[in-house]
């Protein structure tokens, strides 16, 4: 087939009609010390210490920020252990044994409504830099640097799209979490000083439109409305999702705030309002379990730091056991596959999803231009590919395909018709490019 | 139960090129039925005889590239599926007889092997070749046997006492009726336009087949064609160079027979054109991959096809067109202009070709009509 892909089909209907579970925490909690964006990562306790929910131990060093390490049970600090992260490598965990009394560090308080309208901007980028808030819709970027911004903010854009497929944590967290949402957005609509904020979803999610139908009613004023954007994917791209919202088009490599508009995912911003609210550290996300080779898809709500195999466990455990599985964190385009189910949930980790694997043959390419059309920055994946099989790759041939635009969203290997894995290709070429 | 490492995506697209191909074989089955109806064992033997001798040809060249041990890893329902394509559109732009009557049994298998390996096993096989297979078969028998072809209308109608009737383009004179069914003489496949249709509609819904060109290639067509016929109707002459009358065009149906979209109609319905953007323009291997060097790839195909029929020494030249386009389809991959955005050069480029070609159709016409 010649033509370009933009309906996935996402396996979301009976999965996004269950509610979320509230997994039990479990004996032994894992926390990692660095992570895909910090490298370095000092540790401020020592085995046999007692550590508290919230408790700052540890700091994990970047290139331009430092972000707290935190606690997420109360318990003893008993070593380190190696476990997958969700990137793909193996880490550094800190183990917790968790004593299931649940006390609160003394940082951990209550601010009233008082309290939090005498905020301003600055003490909330403190608040989020202390609290370690990031983006929780898998990109890890921290939330703080976001709020320093200069620019004029005119729009803020809530990303609930969640258009990758399988995947409804963001979409049971907008249904039973509203309230903490509206809140949240409300902080931050303070925080830029600005009147206008949009929650996207995408058009066919029926029940999040009318339940937002009915309660942005009580805030009438607020400036917070619904925007239903379309369905296809990759829709929650922060680029597409801006050009369908507000029909400004940025171009790549520029940052939104330039042109007043900021966005932030649902599920952060309920880590924000968290943050503000309680002075909490993320300590608990949403994650859905999910896919085919898994007997009862769910969703939880899971202390972060809890191994994935207990999950699996309260699922049922694995379907079709003899046959070849795929483990995947995050989401079944971009998301990152793992070569062993012994990973641990970390902050970002939005959902565990577990596939047959398909042995697909690989033919040769028939330049059919499935990936050209789907391609959403517009350019040739073929021709890069062609460009990366010519030993020794011409590095100028390669630049000027434009394959530092990709943004990886995976449609070139999806639709093609050959089964090829092109994005591989393209992934090489944006190494080469950018040497 | 073992996991598996892979890289993103982890899932695919349903289709596959085995669907692809089998959309295409589906798609030539009317006019492979029709030809058989038409031109009965002569049809049959055509077709299924570059079948075989191409499917022939790819398994030996798989063996011997890839040898015993290889082979199995290399070939796959594809490799016969891709050479049947070939080979059955190969057959059907062959004429059904030739004068003497055996040699139709040698053209065929000489004409296969060297579309097979000059047009696309030198290259590398499937997907690597520059110029469709069955374009190169073509021009390469009508070139060494040209003159033994004979062209003769077989089916039931009005057209049936021209034995050895020239084609439309050679002089004859026919009905659009008789074009659409093909009651006319022609290769065996592309006289019935009706089933061309009925597999074009197949291949568009499927989307086998790129619309970008097909459209851009007619629209071309359609539009110098308009061009021409307007000059010829004023200057009352019937081809460039000829002296006989635009009005006796349409033949003994006669429809409004002086009229210029008549004429498209008639340019259009004969000859190989609707065959060649159904079947063999389509071909995505031999053409660019962007939608902007699809759209030039058609234009550039349907002007050399217009100057040949216009101005060549041929009365037909859609399968040298067609090389034509697959030599500069590499070209317009080019990596420092190929993109697949619509901007003003492209579209100044696709613009700037039609402009040029219909400048040079109205002058090239006028001094040869109007002396």
């Amino acid at each position: 087939m010649i033509s370009k892909s933009t309906h996935i089909q996402d396996a979301k209907k009976l999965l996004g009609r269950l509610p979320t579970i509230y997994a039990p925490v479990p004996e032994y909690l894992f926390i990692a010390t660095d992570n895909a964006r910090c490298a370095k990562a000092d540790i401020f306790v020592k085995e046999g210490d007692h550590v508290d929910i919230g408790q700052v131990i540890g700091m994990r060093h970047a290139a331009f920020f430092d972000q707290p390490i935190h606690a997420t049970c109360s318990g003893t600090f008993e070593g380190y252990e190696n476990h997958y992260h969700r990137s793909g490598k193996m880490v550094k965990f800190m183990k917790l044994h968790n004593d299931f009394k649940e006390t609160k560090c003394e940082t951990i308080r209550e601010r009233t409504q008082e309290e939090i309208d005498k905020l301003t901007k600055d003490d909330i980028t403190e608040i989020l830099m202390q609290n370690a808030s990031v983006g929780l819709g898998g990109s890890s970027f921290p939330t703080h640097v976001k709020f320093q911004t200069k620019e004029k903010i005119n729009t803020i854009l809530l990303n609930g799209i969640e258009c990758e497929p399988y995947i409804t944590a963001d979409h049971r967290l907008m249904l039973e979490e509203s309230q903490k949402l509206i809140e949240g957005i409300k902080i931050i609509m303070k925080a830029f000083d600005c009147h206008d904020a949009r929650i996207c979803v995408k058009s066919k999610y029926h029940d999040i439109r009318e339940v937002y139908g009915e309660l942005l009613k009580r805030y009438e004023g607020s400036g917070i409305t619904i925007c239903p954007v379309k369905n296809y994917y990759p829709q929650g791209w922060e680029i597409a999702m801006i050009k369908e919202a507000l029909g400004v088009k940025i171009p790549s490599g520029q940052l939104p705030a330039k042109y007043g508009i900021i966005d932030f995912n649902v599920s952060t911003v309920v880590g924000i309002y968290q943050s503000v609210k309680y002075n909490m550290p993320v300590i608990e996300r949403n994650v859905s379990v999910t896919g085919d080779g898994i007997k009862y898809p769910s969703n939880f709500t899971v202390r972060v730091g809890t191994p994935i195999k207990g999950l699996i466990d309260i699922c049922g455990g694995y379907k079709n056991e003899d046959r070849e599985k795929v483990f995947i964190l995050g989401g079944p385009m971009m998301g990152a596959s793992l070569p062993s189910d012994d990973c641990i949930i970390t902050k970002t980790v939005t959902s565990v999803i577990v596939l047959n694997r398909e042995n697909y043959h690989e033919e040769p390419c028939i330049r059919c231009g499935s990936c050209v059309y789907s391609c959403p920055v517009g350019i040739s994946p073929v021709l890069i590919m062609n460009a990366m099989k010519v030993i020794p790759v011409d590095r100028e041939r390669v630049k000027a395909l434009e394959p530092l635009k990709c943004v990886e969203c995976g449609l070139c290997t999806y639709s093609c018709t050959s089964k090829i894995r092109v994005t591989d290709y393209v992934r090489r070429a944006k190494t080469i490019a950018k040497l | 139960m073992i996991i598996n490492k892979e890289t993103s995506p982890h899932i695919r697209r349903k289709d596959t090129l085995m669907m692809m191909f089998i959309d295409v074989i589906i798609a030539l089955m009317p006019v492979i039925i029709m030809s058989i109806v038409t031109f009965h064992w002569a049809a049959v033997r055509n077709i299924y005889l570059s079948i075989a001798v191409m499917i022939a040809c790819e398994l030996l060249y798989l063996l011997i590239r890839y040898k015993k041990e290889g082979f199995k890893e290399h070939f796959s329902a594809t490799s016969i599926l891709g050479p049947c394509i070939s080979g059955a559109i190969y057959g059907l732009i062959t004429p059904a007889y030739s004068n003497p009557e055996w040699l139709m049994w040698f053209i065929i298998p000489i004409g296969a092997i060297f579309g097979m390996v000059i047009g696309k096993l030198v290259f590398g096989g499937t997907g690597q070749n520059i110029f469709n297979p069955a374009a190169t078969g073509m021009v390469f028998t009508k070139l060494c046997f040209g003159n033994k072809f004979v062209y003769k209308a077989n089916w039931f109608s009005q057209a049936m006492d021209v034995t050895t009737g020239a084609t439309q383009l050679d002089g004859g004179s026919y009905s659009l009726f008789d074009l659409m069914i093909g009651s006319v003489p022609g290769t065996i496949g592309e006289v019935c336009k009706i089933a061309i249709l009925i597999g074009m509609i197949y291949l568009l819904v499927r989307r086998a087949g790129d619309f970008h060109v097909i459209v851009s290639y007619l629209g071309t067509f359609i539009f110098l064609y308009f061009i021409a016929g307007f000059i010829l109707k004023a200057g009352n002459v019937m081809a460039p160079g000829s002296t006989k009358p635009f009005s006796i065009l349409v033949g003994k149906n006669g429809l409004s027979s002086t009229s210029v979209s008549a004429y498209v109609a008639q340019q259009l319905l004969s000859g190989g054109v609707l065959f060649a953007a159904t079947y063999m323009v389509t071909d995505p291997v031999t053409m660019p991959v962007n939608r902007p060097g699809r759209i030039l790839y058609g234009i550039i195909i349907g002007v050399s096809n217009v100057f040949i029929r216009l101005f060549g020494a041929l009365p037909e030249g859609t399968v040298f067109s067609i090389l034509i386009g697959n030599m500069v389809a590499p070209a317009l991959d080019y990596y420092k202009w190929a993109t697949n955005k619509y901007s003003w050069k492209n579209i100044l480029a696709m613009a700037s070709i039609i402009v040029v070609a219909a400048l040079i159709i109205v002058w090239a016409l006028c001094v040869r009509v109007f002396k």
